[in-house]
């Protein structure tokens, strides 16, 4: 059976306020920005039925509604037990891998950015048999060549270096 | 309608179609065989490779990789106690006993045959009652269509866990990021922000990817693999026995009509149904005592009742354009990107193509029978693939797909930030389906909503005035009334 590692402790309620928040600023943008985009002069013109603004606001109104009930679960007490772990350890190192790889793309290619990525991700995944490594770092861009390019005949994007 | 069964079956019943379903079995049997892996993230993660093919090869594909991988799901909750997809949950609780007391072989019979025996059913079902229902949803206007998508994301948001909050955001975030794009009336653009390629909106398929695929990869990252040892089924006792069976039939039979009642309806989906069906065993069992213990009937409930779901599922997206889950809203992009438009108007204007769908999902289920019968001693191993190999060839994968449905080097951009997202949305427990299904339905439920609102003048009480409509407001209000007042009622809830 899975079990999660240790990590970060994040409390309910510090996850409840933050979704509150994030809620509230995501409606509150929402309504700031969409009248100058649609050229309305206001919100009361941009909520006219007939209008491109209407839905968003209401989209946005909704928002502000749910970030401030996650804003009121945020001050029930927290439940006994053990607090909620955001497991960032490994998690982190694979958020990175697949950082670089898309800033990647562009400068190594597709398929030499995917091969080091997932060479990459098999080390975090805890491989460390080299051949292994090596095996997946030619393998697997070998075969997206050979499934995307060769049978799909879809150009994958190229960079400066190949 | 057999008449155009009839000619389904002539469309399919062909050399690479075939091959193509054979294959979707097989892919969908080692996505559900592999825990981490979900049918949502298989066919999210495939859907791009199916718009270069044919409608009669591409899709096929995908409905046998669906129906597979919620079978399959089974394999590893036998025996390693831990579900392939999240559809199999309730099979745990009595088939991995069964393998631990010597049946795994039973078991995983049963499992196989209660699948093929509730999706057939539900196929059945499917076919008979999907041509009735876009025959009436013919006759619905913008009001109802409305009430319609309402409906969906009440019933999502409200199956969404306790945190009613946290599901409702979500469905905001999806409702304004559908809304992302030009707008379909006036042509005014909004929340592009001079974006070129916003212009088109957001697209679906590389959010799914990173939602429900790449996050996936990530909770696993954190995850401390402890696998029990695999059991065996060569050594593990005789198969399972026509009297069982027998016996065994009228669970499946209830099961099954569990399962296709929660299928059709939009936003819920197999992994409610085998909990329902589960529970419904149980409580109508001659020998309740021995649920979990060991209960064949409780692996023919749950397996008959998630497998029935499948094509039921398929009738509201068919039919309404609604998806009936996470893995129907995957599946609207890719009928759509084969030129095939759910709604009631597909039905009048592809029905041998749509039927030949439908003739393919009992083909499929013929074909799963025999592959599953000569493959229960193999499949159990896909199960010991290791994941430092198994997730990054997934993350390859998703990655080179997101970018196959644009040609678009954004599209992997997105979907990376959609998994970081997806994943930090899986920490606070926010959920991620109302998300995806408003981001769906909110082109048709503004498009529905506006022309409503044009119709009466802008008064809402139209919604009201048309029966169905009314008849779909009430529905919600009750939904959201017994919601909000379980919510009210609950204990905070837990982590």
């Amino acid at each position: 059976m899975n079990t999660p590692e240790r990590g970060l402790t994040v409390r309910p309620a510090v996850a409840n306020a933050a979704l509150g928040l994030l809620g509230l600023g995501v409606g509150g943008f929402v309504l700031a920005v969409l009248p100058g985009q649609i050229g309305a002069p206001g919100i009361a013109q941009a909520i006219d039925p007939s209008g491109p603004g209407f839905f968003p606001v209401l989209a946005a109104l909704l928002s502000i509604g749910a970030g401030l009930w996650c804003l009121l679960d945020a001050l029930r007490p927290d439940p006994k037990g053990a607090p909620e772990r955001l497991a960032l350890r490994r998690s982190a190192w694979v958020m990175a891998l697949l950082a670089v790889c898309g800033l990647g793309l562009h400068v190594a290619g597709m398929l030499l950015a995917l091969g080091a990525t997932t060479a990459g991700l098999a080390v975090v995944f805890g491989e460390r048999r080299p051949a292994v490594l090596l095996a997946l770092g030619i393998l697997t861009p070998l075969g997206i060549h050979l499934l995307f390019e060769r049978s799909l005949k879809i150009l994958l994007p190229g960079g400066w270096v190949f | 309608m057999l008449e155009l069964l009839a000619q389904g079956f002539g469309l399919i019943l062909n050399g690479p179609s075939l091959t193509a379903i054979v294959l979707g079995l097989l892919t969908g049997i080692v996505v559900g065989a592999l825990p981490g892996l979900s049918a949502t993230m298989a066919v999210a993660l495939v859907s791009p490779f199916t718009f270069f093919m044919p409608p009669t090869i591409g899709i096929p594909f995908l409905l046998g990789l669906f129906k597979a991988a919620i079978y399959a799901g089974s394999i590893p909750a036998i025996t390693i106690n831990t579900p392939g997809t999240a559809a199999s949950a309730a099979t745990t609780l009595d088939g991995h006993e069964l393998a631990r007391q010597g049946h795994a072989r039973k078991a995983l019979e049963m499992s196989l045959f209660a699948s093929i025996a509730g999706d057939l059913m539900g196929t059945a079902v499917l076919i008979v009652l999907a041509a009735w229902l876009a025959s009436v949803a013919l006759r619905f206007g913008p009001p109802e269509f409305v009430m319609l998508y309402l409906l969906a994301m009440v019933t999502i948001t409200s199956v969404s866990g306790r945190h009613a909050g946290k599901a409702l955001l979500s469905t905001a975030i999806g409702l304004l990021i559908g809304s992302i794009g030009l707008d379909p009336m006036s042509g005014a653009q909004r929340l592009t922000f001079g974006s070129v390629d916003l212009l088109g909106g957001v697209t679906l398929i590389p959010v799914l990817i990173g939602l429900f695929a790449l996050s996936e990869v990530l909770v696993q990252s954190e995850a401390a693999w402890r696998r029990q040892t695999t059991i065996v089924v060569e050594g593990n006792g005789p198969g399972l026995s026509r009297g069982e069976l027998r016996q065994a039939a009228p669970t499946i039979v209830r099961s099954t009509g569990i399962g296709v009642a929660v299928g059709i309806l939009p936003g819920i989906g197999a992994e409610i149904a085998t909990w329902l069906a589960y529970g419904a065993a149980r409580r109508r069992s001659r020998e309740p005592e021995r649920f979990g213990r060991g209960s064949l009937e409780g692996v023919a409930a749950s397996e008959s009742g998630n497998n029935a779901a499948v094509p039921a599922c398929l009738i509201p997206m068919t039919v309404f354009g609604i998806p009936g889950d996470t893995v129907t809203a995957v599946l609207i992009g890719a009928f759509i990107a084969q030129g095939l438009v759910p709604g009631p108007l597909l039905f009048q204007n592809n029905g041998p193509l749509l039927y030949s769908l439908f003739a393919s999902l009992i083909v499929g289920n013929l074909l799963l029978l025999i592959i599953g019968y000569m493959g229960i001693r193999v499949f159990q191993r896909i199960t010991t693939v290791p994941a430092s190999v198994l997730y990054p060839v997934v993350v390859a994968l998703c990655l080179t797909g997101s970018y196959a449905v644009n040609s678009s080097v954004g599209d992997v951009g997105l979907t990376i930030i959609a998994g970081v997202a997806g994943y930090l949305m899986r920490a606070v427990h926010m959920p991620a389906a109302p998300l995806v299904i408003a981001m769906l339905v909110a082109p048709g439920l503004e498009n529905a909503l506006r022309q409503s609102l044009v119709l009466s003048g802008g008064s809402p009480a139209i919604f009201l005035s048309r029966p169905i409509s009314a008849g779909l407001l009430l529905l919600i209000v009750i939904g959201a009334g017994l919601f909000l007042w379980r919510q009210l009622r609950a204990p905070s809830p837990t982590t």
